[in-house]
C-alpha cells in the first residue's frame, strides 16, 4: 500500500484519504496509519506544516490573520512527496 | 498457532524486561504502574537519551524492568533506535512487553514488525482496550495471538486492568516458549523482493546469531542498514560479501518496498483481528461525498460562497449604517469641541476632515472584514472549508499550477504577503513563480473590508452583486494569468500529486471563532487606522488652498493635467490617484478618496461649516463622491483597484521570494496593466447601460 500512495503522489493526482481508501477498499485508518509511516520515513510530509512556521513572511504570527486563519481550519493536512 | 520451541532452563533470578513501544502507546504509564517509586532515572552512558529503569516485586519474585526509548523502527537513523536495537540485539533483556496501541493496532505495531526474525521473546500488551471499545473497536485477541505466534494480553494501563494476567504470565514465564512468527511476513518479502530476497537470506545463513535470523539481516541490508551493512562487511568472508553485494545490486529501494511489506502484513493482521462497530452512513455522510465530487463538489462550494458573500456584506453594510449615524455625531462634536477652544480654521479642518474622517473609515472598513470573518469563521469551524479546497485543487491542477499552490492560496486570503512567502512549500522554482503571480489576485481580508466599504458607498445594498461579479471575473482572470506565465513556468515534470486528510465536521468552537475575530480585526483595524489616517492627512495638505476651493491647489492642477488620459480608463483624476496609491495599501485608497471627495466636492466639509456658515452635514464625502461620480465611473474604479498590485510589502516580499527584480516587475505591470484594461472595458460597457 505504501509503495500504490508514493506511486499516486508521482503523478499529479489530488485525492482525499477517503478518495483512497474506496479506491483500495480499506478503511481511512488503514489509510492515515500509511501516510504516517510514509511521513516518519520522510518520504512525505504534511505541506500545511511546512507552510505556517512562525515568521515565515518576516513577521510574527502573533496577531497575524493570515497563516493562524487561513490554515487552522482551512484544511486538515495536506501531503506531499518531500 | 504459536511456534513452541524449546527454551534453556531458567537460570536467571531477576528477571530482566524491556518495556518497548511506539510514542504514546502508554509507555511510561505502564513503567509507573509496574514500578511505583522504586524507579531510577539517568542517561544512556555517552548519550542524552533517558534512561529509566525500576523494579518491581511480586510473589517474591523481583522482576529489572527497564523503559526502552519509545521509537518507530529498530533502523539506527537516531541514538533512540539505536539504544533499542542494541539492547534487543544484546539480549540485555529477557523478555520485551510490547506496547500496542488497541485504538489505532495498526498504527502502532510497525515497531513489533520489526521484531520478526529476532530471536527475542515478546509479549504483546494491547493497551488503552477501553479507548478501542469506546470507538466500536473489538480485538480478537486471540486471533491475534495466533497471527502473531506469542502472547497477547489485552490491559488498560493507565487504570490497572489485566495485571494480574500480566503477573502470571512473567511468574510462570510461559512467554518463553514463543517467538513471533515469520512465516507470513517472509511470503510478502519473497513475493515483492523475489529470488533477490531467498538469494541474500541464504547468504546470510553463515551470520546469523543468538539474537538474529538471516532473514531479519537480509531485510536490514536490503534497507540499506548502514549498521549492519558495516558489521556484515567486516565480518562476511571476501567472497561472501562480494556475493551479497552483487545482490544488492539488483534492487531498488529497498527500505520503501521493504516498509510496504510490514505494512501490508500489519494491515491483513489487523483486518482478520479487528471487528468495527458497523455504521450506517449519515445524512452529513452523504453530503460529504457529494461536497468532495468533482462537479457537483465545485457547484456546492460556489452556492455556499456566494450565499455566505452575500450574508457577509449584509451584517457589514449594517454596522457600517450604524457607524455612519455615530460618525455624523462624533464629527459634530469634534466641530464644536474646535470650535469652542477657538482652533485655528486649518486645525479644525486637519482634525475633523483629515483625522475623524480616517479614524471612522478605518472602523467601517473593519466592520466589513468583521462580517466576512464572522461568517467565513464558522463555515471554516465546522470543516467544511477544507473541503472547497480539495474540490478547487482539482480546478488549479487543471489550470497548470502545482498541487502545492493550494497552500499559498488559502494563506493570500488572509494576507498576500503570507501567501507569497507560503509559496516556499513548493520546490520547483519556476512553479513558484508562477503559483506568486496567480496568488496575487487572491483578494486579501483588507481588500474585501476597503471593497466592500467602496462599493457600499456607490451602489448601496446592491453592492455585493457587482463583488460577485468581481469574484467571477477574478477566476477568468486567474485563468488568464496562469496562461500567460504558464507558458514560460509551467513543467508537467515539476507537479507532483496531493493527498488530503479532509477534517471531519463538527460543531463550531465558538470561543476559538471569537478569538479569531478579534485578532483579525484588531489587527485590520490597527493597520487601517495608520494607513488612512496617514494618507487621509497627507493629501488633506496636498489639497488644501486658504480660501478653501481646491482648484488652487497643486493636486489638482496635476490632476486635471493627466485626466483627459485617466478618463480613457473610466477614471476621474481623484479616482485614478486613489487607484495608484492602492498599490501601495489597499486602505490607503480610503484616504485618498475620502480626502479629495470631501475637499473637491463639497468644498471640505468642516471647512465649509467653518468659513461658509453652511453647517455641518454628515456623510459628505459619500454624497460628494456619489454627485460626481457615474456608475460607470464607480464600476470602472472598483475593477482597477480590485485587480490592481496588492499592495507595496507583497511586491517586497515576491522580490525576496524569488530573487528576481525583472519577474517581480514584469508581474506588477502586468497586474498594473491588466487591472487598467478591465477598467476601461467595464466602463465602455457600463456606458452602454447607465
Amino acid at each position: 500500500m505504501l509503495r500504490k500512495i508514493m506511486d499516486i503522489l508521482n503523478t499529479s493526482a489530488i485525492i482525499s484519504v477517503d478518495g483512497l481508501a474506496e479506491k483500495f477498499n480499506i478503511d481511512r485508518e488503514s489509510v492515515l496509519a500509511a501516510l504516517e509511516q510514509l511521513q516518519r520515513m520522510g518520504y512525505i510530509a504534511d505541506i500545511t506544516s511546512q507552510a505556517c512556521e512562525s515568521g515565515q513572511c518576516g513577521k510574527s504570527c502573533n496577531g497575524c490573520s493570515g497563516c493562524k486563519g487561513a490554515l487552522n481550519k482551512f484544511v486538515g493536512c495536506i501531503y506531499s512527496i518531500k | 498457532m504459536m511456534q513452541n520451541i524449546t527454551a534453556p532452563a531458567n537460570a536467571i533470578k531477576t528477571l530482566r524486561i524491556g518495556l518497548l513501544g511506539q510514542p504514546n502507546t502508554g509507555k511510561s504509564t505502564l513503567f509507573n504502574t509496574l514500578t511505583g517509586s522504586r524507579q531510577h532515572v539517568g542517561n544512556w552512558p555517552g548519550k542524552t537519551v533517558e534512561k529509566k529503569e525500576g523494579i518491581f516485586r511480586h510473589k517474591g519474585k523481583t522482576y529489572r524492568i527497564l523503559d526502552l526509548p519509545g521509537t518507530y523502527s529498530l533502523s539506527a537513523n537516531s541514538e533512540e533506535e539505536l539504544i533499542t536495537r542494541q539492547n534487543i540485539m544484546d539480549q540485555n533483556v529477557d523478555v520485551v512487553l510490547m506496547l500496542v496501541d488497541a485504538s489505532q493496532l495498526e498504527r502502532s505495531m510497525f515497531l513489533l514488525a520489526e521484531l520478526v526474525g529476532m530471536k527475542q521473546r515478546v509479549v504483546v500488551l494491547l493497551n488503552m482496550m477501553d479507548v478501542a471499545k469506546d470507538r466500536g473497536r473489538k480485538i480478537d485477541e486471540t486471533r491475534l495471538s495466533e497471527r502473531l505466534g506469542i502472547p497477547v494480553l489485552p490491559i488498560v494501563a493507565a487504570r490497572g486492568i489485566g495485571m494480574d494476567k500480566l503477573y502470571d504470565l512473567l511468574e510462570k514465564e510461559d512467554y518463553r516458549k514463543y517467538i513471533l512468527r515469520t512465516d507470513e511476513l517472509r511470503k510478502q518479502y519473497e513475493e515483492v523482493f523475489g529470488s533477490v530476497f531467498l538469494e541474500l537470506e541464504q547468504s546470510l545463513q553463515v551470520l546469523q546469531t543468538d539474537a538474529y535470523t538471516s532473514m531479519w539481516l537480509a531485510v536490514k541490508l536490503l534497507e540499506g542498514d548502514k549498521g549492519i551493512t558495516a558489521e556484515i562487511q567486516n565480518t562476511a568472508e571476501k567472497d561472501v560479501w562480494d556475493n551479497i553485494k552483487r545482490i544488492l545490486k539488483q534492487t531498488d529501494n529497498g527500505l520503501l518496498t521493504s516498509a510496504d511489506c510490514k505494512f501490508n502484513w500489519l494491515h491483513e493482521i489487523a483486518k482478520t483481528t479487528t471487528v468495527e462497530r458497523g455504521e450506517k452512513e449519515s445524512i452529513l455522510g452523504k453530503f460529504d461525498k457529494a461536497a468532495t465530487s468533482p462537479i457537483l463538489g465545485q457547484l456546492i462550494a460556489l452556492s455556499i460562497i456566494a450565499l455566505a458573500m452575500y450574508v457577509s456584506f449584509k451584517i457589514g453594510y449594517a454596522l457600517m449604517n450604524g457607524v455612519g449615524v455615530v460618525y455624523g455625531y462624533a464629527m459634530q462634536a469634534a466641530y464644536a469641541g474646535m470650535t469652542a477652544i477657538n482652533a485655528p480654521a486649518f486645525l479644525t479642518g486637519l482634525v475633523c476632515d483629515a483625522f475623524v474622517t480616517g479614524v471612522f473609515y478605518s472602523l467601517m472598513m473593519t466592520f466589513f472584514v468583521f462580517g466576512m470573518t464572522l461568517v467565513f469563521g464558522l463555515i471554516e469551524e465546522t470543516g467544511y472549508m477544507a473541503r472547497v479546497s480539495y474540490v478547487f485543487d482539482n480546478f488549479m491542477q487543471r489550470l497548470g499550477l502545482h498541487g502545492k499552490a493550494i497552500m499559498p492560496f488559502l494563506l493570500s486570503f488572509g494576507c498576500t504577503i503570507a501567501g507569497v512567502a507560503g509559496t516556499r512549500v513548493i520546490d520547483s522554482g519556476k512553479q513558484r513563480l508562477l503559483a506568486i503571480a496567480t496568488c496575487w489576485v487572491v483578494p486579501c481580508s483588507a481588500m474585501w473590508g476597503v471593497i466592500s466599504l467602496m462599493g457600499s458607498t456607490f451602489f448601496g445594498a446592491n453592492a455585493i452583486w457587482v463583488i460577485l461579479l468581481l469574484f467571477v471575473v477574478a477566476f477568468i482572470h486567474l485563468k488568464i494569468t496562469a496562461a500567460i506565465f504558464g507558458r514560460s513556468l509551467n513543467n508537467k515534470e515539476d507537479r507532483t500529486g496531493l493527498i488530503m486528510e479532509l477534517p471531519p465536521y463538527h460543531k463550531p468552537n465558538y470561543k476559538a471563532l471569537l478569538r479569531e475575530i478579534w485578532l483579525r480585526i484588531s489587527s485590520i483595524f490597527r493597520k487601517a487606522v495608520k494607513v488612512i489616517v496617514g494618507v487621509t492627512v497627507v493629501f488633506w495638505l496636498l489639497s488644501y488652498t486658504p480660501d478653501g476651493n481646491i482648484t488652487g491647489s497643486l493636486i489638482y492642477k496635476f490632476g486635471t493635467v493627466i485626466e483627459p488620459f485617466t478618463m480613457f480608463f473610466g477614471l476621474s483624476w481623484e479616482l485614478f490617484i486613489a487607484f495608484l496609491i492602492s498599490a501601495i495599501g489597499k486602505e490607503s485608497s480610503l484616504g485618498v478618496i475620502t480626502t479629495l471627495f470631501a475637499q473637491h466636492n463639497a468644498m471640505g466639509n468642516v471647512y465649509n461649516a467653518a468659513f461658509l456658515g453652511t453647517g455641518l452635514a454628515t456623510g459628505d464625502v459619500a454624497s460628494g463622491m456619489l454627485a460626481s461620480i457615474s456608475i460607470p465611473q464607480a464600476l470602472a474604479f472598483m475593477f482597477a483597484f480590485f485587480f490592481n498590485v496588492p499592495c507595496f510589502m507583497t511586491v517586497a516580499a515576491t522580490v525576496g521570494e524569488i530573487h528576481s527584480t525583472k519577474w517581480t516587475l514584469r508581474i506588477m505591470f502586468y497586474y498594473l496593466i491588466t487591472a487598467l484594461l478591465l477598467a476601461g472595458i467595464v466602463y465602455q460597457i457600463a456606458l452602454l447601460f447607465f
